[in-house]
């Protein structure tokens, strides 16, 4: 059976001085391993749950918590930031804001070097982040002259040398083109499958991420609105447009083809799913 | 070629200092009016061919010519009252302290009176719903409300050209539908649109020509249609269809033979394919 290593109980947020709050009763579990897709309109709360994982919320942001969130069964109220830096790795969205170092190597060391480990321990932790995000040539390389699918391989590699148990990939694709995004979701994949990371990533490309998490969740106004599996979550498209949101292109197109009444055993995602329920019906 | 061209590339090369070539011999006419879509992979130099535009880069070869103005001969500023460039990051573009300020600034730079600066600031920011936010700093704005902030810094100018770098990178849905039906109404008016954009449904429902761009050359220029009803098009450049394409693709060995561009068109065919 999987364990849990991120619980979220009756978890409330209101920012200071503010009197709506940012997260209203939220309530999740991520279970070891698992990949789960978050999804939810600019200012639906993402960003403020994110904090609340890596712990800035309560240790730095100011405002009122009420809940709490559990990290390896221990709150993080009750952890040090530095602690919860080495279980909780954050990817930002544009790994230009992530980068600062003058070579791969150097960006790599930055994370195990603030954990005070040993010269030989840091050499091993950039060789392992290097080879596990696949950068080993370019160590030597200026992170600004990278193409963008390796910049932000080098931003996730940054991440991994802290080995954190859990990943929170903030939009990792939004500034790549298909070949990269493509590249950057199978090292996620790889990172999940074969290190058994617990993986946390929003992205507004429904059509590439959809079918790639264990689950789905929809954030709408700071609570969590819909909770699943994909194929559960997208075939709510009605519900999904009600908060601004969209279902993959299959599933849409599904939906508009329901509403003349024809009907799919298996609601589709990809779009080769959709190919082959809707060739069915020519 | 047409008289109308607002654009005129001609064997335009570019190299970077330290002599990485960007660009290679590009031939382009853009005509007023046209809404293009310009694509390809990380890499392949469309940012670079737009900065040609308004003389952000000039030519190492050849020429580019901007309503007839060799972009070589004229200041940028001059550059900047025909082509308006809404850059991808638009933290590359802010640095006023109010939204006001930042979306006024280009106008005041124009030396307008008071009354229009207001004018044209209060209708871009309205434009982008960010009117009521007009004090905020700019900082205090989320991302997707600040490359909407930038848009309509560069909107207030109404130039009759806009480039749009990447202009739906991050945002959500609505946003995204919002920016795109403002670049839409700029086009209903008469405005030349160009996109950079790696989100090809973007361009399937918005473009009316597509120039695809590999390694530093315009290997395609057609309507989209076309781009995205030909496999030999796009495969060689790294790109994908549209998922709407994609479907239409696939279903062809189900003797389905329309390419739609949009979700509502692929519904429509479906339905008609269905019923015959």
């Amino acid at each position: 059976m999987r364990e849990p290593t991120v619980v979220v109980e009756e978890l409330t947020f209101f920012y200071s001085g503010t009197k709506e709050p940012a997260l209203s009763d939220i309530n999740l579990t991520f279970q070891r391993g698992e990949i789960a897709l978050l999804i939810g309109a600019t200012g639906a709360g993402k960003s403020t749950l994110y904090m609340c994982l890596n712990g800035l919320i309560p240790h730095l942001v100011p405002g009122r918590v009420g809940g709490r969130v559990l990290v390896d069964g221990t709150a993080t109220s009750d952890q040090t930031i530095s602690d919860l830096a080495q279980k909780v790795g954050f990817v930002f969205q544009s790994p230009d804001v992530q980068l600062f170092s003058h070579t791969v190597r150097e960006e790599l060391a930055f994370g195990p070097e603030n954990l005070g480990l040993t010269k030989s321990d840091i050499l091993r932790r950039i060789q392992l982040a290097a080879k596990t995000v696949g950068i080993e040539e370019l160590l030597e390389r200026e992170p600004a002259y990278l193409s963008g699918g390796q910049q932000q391989s080098v931003a996730i590699g940054a991440i991994w040398a802290m080995l954190p148990e859990i990943l929170i990939l903030d939009e990792p694709t939004s500034n790549l083109d298909p070949q990269n995004s493509l590249r950057v979701l199978e090292l996620i994949r790889a990172l999940n499958t074969e290190h058994g990371k617990t993986i946390l990533i929003a992205e507004h490309k429904i059509d590439s991420a959809a079918h790639f998490a264990d689950s789905v969740l929809v954030m709408h106004e700071g609570r969590i609105e819909m909770q699943g599996e994909p194929r559960q979550v997208f075939s709510q498209t009605e519900e999904l447009h009600r908060m601004g949101l969209v279902a993959p292109t299959a599933a849409e197109v599904a939906f508009e083809l329901s509403k003349y009444g024809y009907t799919f055993d298996s609601w589709p995602l990809t779009a080769e799913e959709g190919i082959q329920a809707f060739g069915e019906l020519l | 070629m047409t008289s109308a061209a607002i654009i005129e590339t001609r064997d335009l090369s570019y190299s970077y200092p330290g002599g990485i070539s960007a660009l290679s011999g590009v031939n382009l006419d853009i005509g007023q009016g046209e809404f293009v879509a310009i694509i390809g992979s990380n890499g392949s130099g469309k940012t670079t061919l737009v900065k040609h535009f308004n003389g952000l880069l000039k030519p190492s070869q050849g020429q580019v010519k901007v309503d007839g103005l060799d972009t070589r001969t004229v200041r940028v500023s001059e550059l900047s009252r025909i082509v308006g460039f809404v850059f991808q990051n638009p933290d590359h573009q802010i640095f006023a302290y109010s939204v006001w300020e930042e979306a006024s600034f280009g106008l005041k730079l124009q030396k307008l009176d008071a009354d229009s600066v207001e004018r044209h600031t209060s209708k871009a920011l309205q434009a982008v719903s960010l009117n009521d936010l007009r004090d905020r700093h700019p900082r205090a704005l989320s991302r997707g409300q600040r490359q909407r902030l930038a848009t309509a810094s560069i909107l207030a100018l109404r130039t009759p050209v806009l480039v749009l770098d990447e202009p739906t990178t991050g945002q959500d849905f609505l946003s995204r539908r919002q920016i795109m039906e403002l670049a839409v109404d700029l086009h209903a008016e008469g405005r030349t649109v160009l996109m950079v954009t790696h989100d090809m449904a973007l361009v399937a429902e918005y473009a009316t020509r597509v120039v695809v761009m590999q390694d530093g050359a315009a290997v395609c220029d057609a309507s989209p249609k076309e781009v995205f009803g030909r496999d030999e098009i796009l495969k060689p450049t790294g790109l994908d269809l549209p998922p709407v394409a994609k479907i239409a693709r696939g279903l062809r060995e189900y003797g389905f033979s329309d390419t739609p561009l949009t979700q509502a068109e692929l519904v429509e065919n479906l339905i008609t394919a269905i019923r015959s």
